[in-house]
Order: C-alpha cells, then structure tokens, then sequence
C-alpha cells in the first residue's frame, strides 16, 4: 500500500518524530511505499540544519535526511509552518533577507498542496503528533 | 477502524468513549500505562469483548513493562505488527 | 527546488473528515488546521468538518481573541460555504456536556448524535486531527 506521514510535533520535545521514523522503517522493510513525510505545525523543526544533540544520543534530523539520501523518501516541509516559526529554505531566505541554511539536506519546502496530493495518492494517511 | 493513541487521561477517554464494535485500538507511546492493570481499574479494562486492544511492544520495553503486569485481553505488536494493523484497517484515526 | 511541486494533472476525490476537538485559540495548530481544510476544498474533495469533544466550544458566538492579540478564526468558518464545505456536523453528545443549543451556534451546522457520526466515520478514506 501507499502510505502518506504528517509529522506535527517538533523533536525530541516529543517522541511522535521518533514514532514515525520506526514506522517507516517497518513500513518499508515490509514493502509499502512510504508516498511522502509532511512536517507541519512544529513538526518542520525536524528540518532544523543546524540541531547539534550530544554525540551518544540520536540524530533524529540526520536521521531522516538519510531516510531521503538511501530510500529516496519524499521529504516536505510545509512553507507557511515554517516560515511562521522562522525555518527558511534558501530562496525564500534570499527574498526576505533571513539565514540562508536553515534547512537540513534531503528536506524541501513546499505547500499545502503537496500534503493533499499525498493524501489522495495514498491507501493510508498518518499523523503523528504531540 | 483503527483508533492509534499515545497518551492516557482525557485524550484516551475521549477516544474509548467513541468505540464501537469491531473497532480496534493500538496504544503507543505513553498510552501503553493504560494496559496496565491498576486499582481503581484503568478505563481499557471497560471495553466491550469485541473491541481488539493492542499495545506496542517497543513502548513497553522501554519504559519497564511487562504483559504480566497488563491486563490478559492486552495483545501486543511489533513495528511490524503495528505497519499491518494499519494495512489491515480503515480508516485510521490518530488521537494525541 | 520549486515551492509548489508538481502536480498530477487528475486527482481522486476522497472523503475526508476533519476533526476539531480542542479549541481554535491559544495556539496556531487551530488556525493552521484550517488551512488544511481549504487546501483540500480547494482540490475539490469530499470534505466533512466535524466538531466534538472540547472542539463544540469553537463554535460559541462572541469570541474576541483580538484581546489577546490572537486571530479570530470566526471569519474563516464563516466562508467555508464559499470554498463550497457545505458539511459541517457537531457531535449531539458533546453539545450537551456543555448545555448547548443548535441557535448558540456561530455557524450553520447539522447536530448528528455520536453513533450516526461514527457510521460516516466508517466510510472516510483519511481522517484528519490536530
């Protein structure tokens, strides 16, 4: 089946980044196809390029920026959400003037309507939130 | 259908009160303290006998528990488990 | 890196059930929710708003979160007849936790007792929460 992940809550404040990332896994290693991860609300802070945790505990960011680099996974960060919450992908930093690398490798932003479109390509939708 | 909730108190009670038959609930996260059998008796203990209670297996590992603490109607899932509850129900209603 | 994507040119229509059972106020996830509800009118599917539990009480006339420098929602869910979401349902049951009237109601909703929502529930494709 396609499944589709929206991800609501921020990291390690929350376990539901980490509930859905061993999901996937499962997910995929049973041959679903995993259509596309959404972050929104403050789950686009799982984007955050610039999360340093202490080197004995997990790297939930580089964690699903490798999910995209080895399993290819859609990964999208809503735009509106994070540019709210001051997370800036690299042309809409150079038009509003904000920090350029905001966003951590494998991520894209985009809008709503790549959300939508996940949802209905897919057999099951999946949220995960605080 | 598929009620998947991961915390106790209000969220669960919300969710339990709107169960019917047939329908099947995963607890995860904090939710899995609610297989645990407790005094007075936590609100999985009230469920109708065709409601499917599962719990997942890694939640209860990590926080220290075991099925002989939780209550028998308890069954328990894997990540794998939990990817088939998914397949296997619709639709799917995620309650935090 | 494009912030729209690309989209299929024909899209399925899905049931989709939205489910507010917490306040709009507060917090942005409310209004962000919102969001999501036009986005998906917007993509012409079936979509049912439902409001339950807690969420009965975003509904009530005379809320003025200007006082708090918070959005007031009250207009979005006014124009939803705009964006043609006609459907807009509110749990019997929870009305009556808090003693509340059909004409109490800032919007035009049908009132449908919780075993007849749960008998539409069974027929949704995703549901939605925040």
């Amino acid at each position: 089946m396609k499944i589709s992940i929206q991800i609501n809550a921020s990291p390690y404040q929350h376990q539901a980044a980490d509930t859905a990332w061993h999901f996937i896994q499962a997910a995929l290693e049973a041959g679903h196809e995993v259509y596309r991860v959404f972050f929104y609300h403050d789950g686009i802070f799982n984007a955050c390029r610039d999360s340093r945790p202490p080197g004995d505990e997990r790297d939930i960011v580089k964690r699903w920026s490798a999910l995209q680099s080895e399993k290819g996974v859609d990964l999208v960060v809503c735009v509106s959400s994070a540019q709210r919450r001051g997370l800036l992908e690299k042309s809409v930093a150079k038009k509003v003037g904000g920090y350029i690398h905001a966003v951590a490798d494998g991520f894209r932003i985009a809008g709503l309507g790549l959300l939508m479109e996940s949802v209905i390509e897919s057999d099951r939708h999946l949220t995960f939130g605080a | 259908m598929l009620y998947i909730v991961n915390k106790k108190g209000e969220v669960l009670k919300d969710c339990v009160e709107r169960l019917t038959s047939h329908d099947v609930i995963l607890l995860i996260e904090d939710a899995v303290l609610a297989a645990v059998k407790t005094s007075p008796s936590s609100v999985i203990s009230t469920l109708a006998s065709d409601i499917s209670v599962y719990a997942l297996r890694s939640d209860m590992k990590a926080r220290g528990l075991d099925a002989q603490r939780c209550y028998e109607r308890i069954q328990y899932v894997d990540y794998a488990g939990f990817v088939e509850l998914v397949e296997n129900n619709k639709p799917v209603r995620s309650c935090f | 890196m494009n912030l729209i994507g690309t989209l299929p040119l024909v899209l399925d229509v899905k049931t989709l059930f939205f489910i507010i059972n917490k306040g709009l106020q507060g917090n942005v996830c409310g209004q962000e929710f919102l969001d999501i509800i036009l986005m998906a009118a917007a993509f012409d599917q079936k979509v049912v708003v439902l409001f339950e539990g807690d969420g009965v009480n975003a509904l009530l006339k005379n809320q003025q979160p200007e006082c708090l420098n918070l959005k007031n929602m009250m207009p979005v869910l006014d124009t939803l007849p705009v964006y043609d979401i006609n459907d807009v349902i509110v749990e019997k049951e929870s009305m009556e936790v808090y003693g509340l009237t059909e004409n109490e109601l800032a919007i035009k909703a049908a009132v449908v007792s919780r075993s007849d929502i749960k008998k539409r529930l069974r027929s949704a494709d995703h549901l939605f929460g925040f």
